[in-house]
């Protein structure tokens, strides 16, 4: 399978390009030798860095950006709104009356059997009515040049902060890219997000106090929180600087107590209350569920969420998106196998080698099974799982996503592949798309690159202003000839929960379950 | 017949130590649920606590509380005035054929799924066997008996279905997950039960001391409500409280607490029939 | 404030401080003993490893070096200290100057390349940096409640810091070099030279009890630690003079003290319990201490 290029077809850069190649043609070798050794001293010094088995790295942002198209931004954004509209009517719907089973759009044994359907939120009801403050959709781009949404997260999407570091790094390090480029900016997100959050308060409450909870600085995305509290000017928070008392939810100031309004919380509902979930959580905050039911606080992103990016949910988005807004979907998902249907399961039994399957309730990309890359007994093992509870699988075509050229160790530019994760904040009357996202580039394992040989990096992505584009159709496709760099697919890439930043999510989530409490020596 | 009842269900937890903190949520609130009626329903804490009270998924009344003054001792008494029938006869049965359609399997799915209290059993009941889901039931009802041994002790709260079994012997929570394990292994969806029984003679105004007990609702085209711990129908000496897949989802009482280690829990059920 | 923040301040404040005390101690010491090659140099590794609260032994100078700068797990060493300031600085990261945040990093990576088999370059590296992360503090950091913690927890730990310091005796061992040395390892000795009168081991110790010139004198420390303290109860509304007792007590016996050897010695004995028993009163009254919850059901 032909990877698409997306910067260079038949090694010409794609319209909007010509002029960053050129620039990138200036730098040179060399030039990205050392550039990529001031960025690496930019980062460790800014400490932009994410935790990798405990130890902290920066993420490495590549030096060639990505450029995405005017026309084809405003498809996209398009697209993220009405995706986020219709999975806030579902998770208003499947939390509340539950229209959906009596019109049967999605069936009830398949929310009922997810992990991620908490019947503890049953019953809350958001002030505003907004669960998903904020959504990270995961796109990939196929062969053909089509964007398709691989994943939604609306739970605790995380990578934003690399986003607007990624531009800040770029512009630091090699300003001169930016030559003749008007770009989006993306410095707008904190304060969007504040916003949002404000105005998720409970009604009544006039100067609403919000946190950002965090696991703790052994979490790997705690750049993240703090970055975020820091830009929206509010207090980070872990579970002990909070308590409940009387369905309220109270901060631990050296004044007493300060009650709190919106909890922009990072941390998974299992750890949230351990009255409701698991109860040895030390992260959480007894209380807080019920707190919210009385609305006296606002849980964000809602209790729950997972429910609406579950693997089985996901290949019913289309639909719902039919049910809820009465309009066609504008992105496509990835194909995705039905296996509870008998045709579909025995499509997927006898072509297991091509397609990809993944376990509906796994986490961190496990059980994920690439059928090119598989052995036969790894095959047959799958084999025997699914025809033993299809229920517990979905299966989807391999993907060749995109590649970008990117810079290698020794300074030259190889294609590597990308995926995109936009951004979108809903503020209850609109919901606002961060222009760009975060591309993530899978750096395959052999070809190792400064600082990241365990993890992936990432791109900054531009978005071009339209006051100085003229309006580009989509962007035009080809494939590229065969090429054992360019056609590997990647199978990191085919889930992101295989990317370091969600893995590592939940690697470091579990560590911090141990019931010591910190002891500081005298 | 109509009763009226009064329970007065009492909990009184005693620790070690003092505790700091304490969470907690209770579920004793009878229901207002098919023919019975809920007239009088008070909650208290002492050390004293304000209520907050919801209704939870399963539509089951919820009287949440925390105590944050540090206590030794910790007392919660739940009072409802009941009244109570024997419930209507099902009068609408269906085939097997009708239970096996896939509506009807995904309708019910969330009472058909085993859980960790409700796992797989071994057993040579052969449910499937009778004429229709109605007889299947009522051949578990009075085949349980002859399975589980009542014997208070031999098996704790946690304990799931497979346990009881194994050591044939159990309480009333053994009798329904057991009992839910058989019928939802057979595809007859089957629900958790958490109430009171009445065990006096029914004379009017005498206190009668029992515990809170729990059974079985099946579906059979209708809920058909049966006792397997006594091996007979549901009447109007039981009072109905809340309604779940299993133990977890209508536990009385669940919480947590902070500093302390328990001491010792004393439960106590009186009932009173007042008409 | 929220109270671990508070704390972390607090922590912030005594962490960067110990990592220079020790830094500097170490690097005097170490002089000392590479021009020391008698007999008793075990003894002389002896008194700065137990002075330290460390229990392991050191032999020569280059294992005291290692033993000193230590490991990340133990508070009083170099590198313990170290990571406990960037622990701090890390869960106060969003509160902090980001200027101030790089500069930790900074001196997070002078430690990590530092070569214990010449330990004077590299301690004064890492001095260099500690001037610049606390120069960067006192120019950019807001002057609020935050920084009355980091200043508080700084002067509390330079009172401990040179009460250790001068319970050594270093001059015992090194008659000629012990009050120079003493003098060095906080920094003071230029501040004692301007006075212009010869360096002995009882003109030594007065100075660094209560000499007002001194910001490290015993005397200045803890007047310093009060005022921070008086400015944090006010915003807090709340009175310092129950947590300032101990200290308060101190400083009246400092002023009164005269010439009087045996009271000083009582003095400096008595200083790392006063500020054991301050910490422990602001972390009562401010930091809230929640314990070690455990939830169970």
């Amino acid at each position: 399978m032909n990877a698409l290029d997306e910067f260079l077809i038949d090694g010409i850069p794609t319209r909007d390009l010509e002029m960053l190649w050129e620039t990138i043609g200036k730098i040179g070798t060399h030039g990205f030798i050392s550039r990529a050794k001031q960025r690496d001293l930019y980062l460790s010094m800014q400490g932009i860095t994410f935790t990798l088995s405990g130890v902290e790295r920066p993420l490495p942002v590549d030096l060639v950006p990505r450029v995405i198209a005017v026309s084809e931004w405003q498809n996209l954004e398009r697209g993220i709104k009405q995706r986020i509209k219709a999975l806030e009517a579902f998770l208003a719907d499947v939390y509340g009356d539950q229209e959906l089973f009596k019109d049967g759009i999605v069936p009830k044994a398949l929310i009922q059997s997810s992990e991620h359907f908490h019947r503890a939120a049953h019953g809350i009801k958001p002030a505003n009515g907004v669960r998903i403050h904020v959504a990270g959709i995961d796109l990939v781009r196929d062969q053909h040049g089509t964007l398709r949404v691989l994943e939604d997260n609306l739970r605790s999407p995380s990578g934003v902060s690399y986003v607007l570091e990624n531009r800040r790094t770029m512009a630091h390090v090699v300003p001169e890219l930016f030559n003749g480029y008007a770009i989006r900016s993306v410095d707008e997100y904190p304060e969007r997000l504040i916003a949002a959050l404000i105005a998720a308060a409970p009604s009544g409450v006039s100067n609403p106090n919000v946190v950002v909870l965090t696991p703790g600085v052994h979490n790997s995305a705690h750049f993240e929180h703090a970055f975020l509290a820091r830009r929206m000017g509010v207090e980070l928070v872990e579970g002990r600087d909070l308590y409940c008392r009387n369905n309220k939810v109270f901060m631990r100031t050296t004044q007493g107590s300060e009650e709190i309004h919106v909890v922009y919380r990072r941390i998974d509902d299992d750890y949230l209350d351990p009255i409701h979930f698991k109860p040895d959580s030390l992260l959480g905050i007894p209380g807080v569920l019920n707190a919210a039911r009385a609305n006296n606080v606002t849980i964000a992103n809602g209790v729950g969420n997972g429910i609406a990016d579950d693997k089985a949910i996901y290949a019913y988005v289309p639909k719902l998106i039919e049910y809820y807004l009465n309009e066609k979907a504008l992105l496509p998902n990835v194909d995705t196998y039905d296996l509870k249907e008998s045709d579909q399961l025995d499509y997927v039994m006898s072509n297991l080698s091509e397609l990809v399957v993944k376990p509906v309730a796994g986490s961190g990309g496990y059980g994920i099974t690439i059928g090119p890359k598989a052995s036969k007994k790894e095959l047959e093992v799958v084999a025997k799982e699914i025809s033993t509870n299809p229920r517990n699988w979905v299966a989807q075509p391999l993907i060749a996503l995109s590649t970008i050229p990117t810079v290698q160790e020794d300074g030259t530019l190889s294609p590597r592949h990308v995926d995109l994760r936009p951004f979108a904040v809903n503020d209850g009357k609109e919901i606002w798309v961060l222009p760009g996202g975060l591309t993530r580039v899978a750096l395959v394992e052999g070809n190792v690159v400064v600082n990241s040989s365990q993890g992936g990096g990432s791109k900054d992505t531009w978005v071009l202003s339209d006051e100085t584009q003229a309006p580009a159709p989509a962007i035009e496709v080809a494939v590229l000839e065969s090429d054992p760099l360019k056609s590997d697919v990647v199978p990191q890439m085919q889930g992101p929960d295989v990317l370091p930043i969600s893995r590592l999510h939940q690697q470091e989530e579990q560590q911090q379950q141990s019931p010591n409490t910190e002891v500081k020596d005298a | 017949m109509t009763w009226r009842l009064k329970v007065i269900h009492t909990t009184n937890f005693q620790y070690e130590s003092e505790v700091t903190a304490s969470f907690n949520e209770a579920r004793m609130s009878p229901k207002n649920v098919d023919n019975q009626f809920l007239i009088q329903h008070k909650f208290k804490v002492t050390p004293s606590a304000s209520i907050y009270e919801y209704v939870d998924y399963f539509n089951t009344t919820v009287n949440s509380f925390d105590v944050q003054t540090p206590h030794t001792a910790l007392k919660i008494v739940a009072e409802s005035v009941v009244e109570t029938q024997t419930p209507i006869e099902p009068t609408r049965f269906i085939t097997w054929a009708e239970l096996d359609s896939q509506t009807t399997q995904d309708k019910f799915a969330e009472y058909l799924e085993l859980t960790q209290l409700v796992d797989q059993i071994t057993t040579s009941f052969a449910l499937r066997d009778q004429d229709s889901p109605l007889a299947a039931v009522h051949f578990l009802n009075n085949s349980m008996r002859e399975q589980i041994m009542y014997t208070p002790g031999a098996t704790n709260v946690y304990s799931p279905a497979s346990e009881a079994w194994e050591k044939r012997a159990g309480v009333c929570q053994d009798f329904t997950h057991a009992s839910l394990s058989i019928l939802r292994a057979s595809g007859i969806p089957a629900r958790y039960i958490s109430g009171y029984l009445y065990h006096g003679d029914g004379d009017i105004g005498e206190v009668v001391v029992g515990e809170s007990h729990s059974w079985v609702e099946a579906w059979v085209g209708q809920w058909l409500p049966f006792d397997p711990t006594n091996g007979r129908p549901v009447a109007e000496d039981h009072v109905i409280v809340a309604k779940g897949r299993d133990y977890h989802d209508v536990s009385p009482l669940k919480g947590i607490f902070s500093g302390g280690a328990s001491r010792k829990t004393e439960v106590t059920v009186a009932l009173t029939r007042l008409s | 404030m929220l109270s671990r923040l508070a704390e972390s301040s607090f922590w912030l404040g005594r962490y960067l401080e110990r990592t220079e005390g020790i830094s500097r101690l170490l690097l005097e010491f170490h002089q000392l003993l590479i021009q020391d090659q008698r007999s008793h140099i075990a003894r002389g590794c002896a008194l700065l490893t137990h002075g330290l609260g460390l229990e392991m032994k050191a032999q020569n100078s280059q294992t005291l070096v290692e033993i000193v700068f230590g490991e990340d797990s133990n508070p009083s060493t170099i590198r313990g200290a170290l990571q406990g300031v960037r622990s701090n600085a890390r869960s106060i990261r969003d509160t902090l100057p980001s200027d101030f945040f790089e500069s930790i990093n900074r001196l997070n990576a002078a430690a990590e390349s530092f070569d214990p088999k010449s330990p004077g370059s590299s301690l004064k590296n890492i001095l260099d940096r500690l001037a610049v992360s606390n120069g960067i503090y006192e120019w950019l950091a807001p002057s609020d409640e935050s920084s009355h913690f980091f200043k508080l927890g700084r002067s509390l730990e330079r009172m401990d810091l040179v009460s250790r310091l001068l319970s050594l005796k270093i001059e015992k061992e090194w008659r000629d070099q012990g009050p120079a040395t003493t003098l060095r390892a906080v920094g003071g000795l230029s501040t004692f030279l301007k006075a212009r009168v010869p360096i002995t081991a009882e003109r030594v110790r007065h100075f660094l009890i209560n000499d007002p010139s001194f910001p490290r004198s015993l005397f200045e420390s803890g007047r310093m630690a009060e005022i921070s303290l008086r400015e944090i109860a006010q915003v807090n509304r709340t009175s310092a003079d129950t947590i300032l007792k101990p200290i308060g007590l101190l400083g009246s016996q400092i002023h009164f003290l005269g010439n009087d050897v045996e009271e000083e010695e009582r003095i400096i004995a008595r200083t790392p319990l006063a500020v054991e028993e301050t910490s422990e009163a602001i972390r009562t009254a401010f930091f809230r201490p929640v314990g070690s919850i455990v939830w169970s059901n």
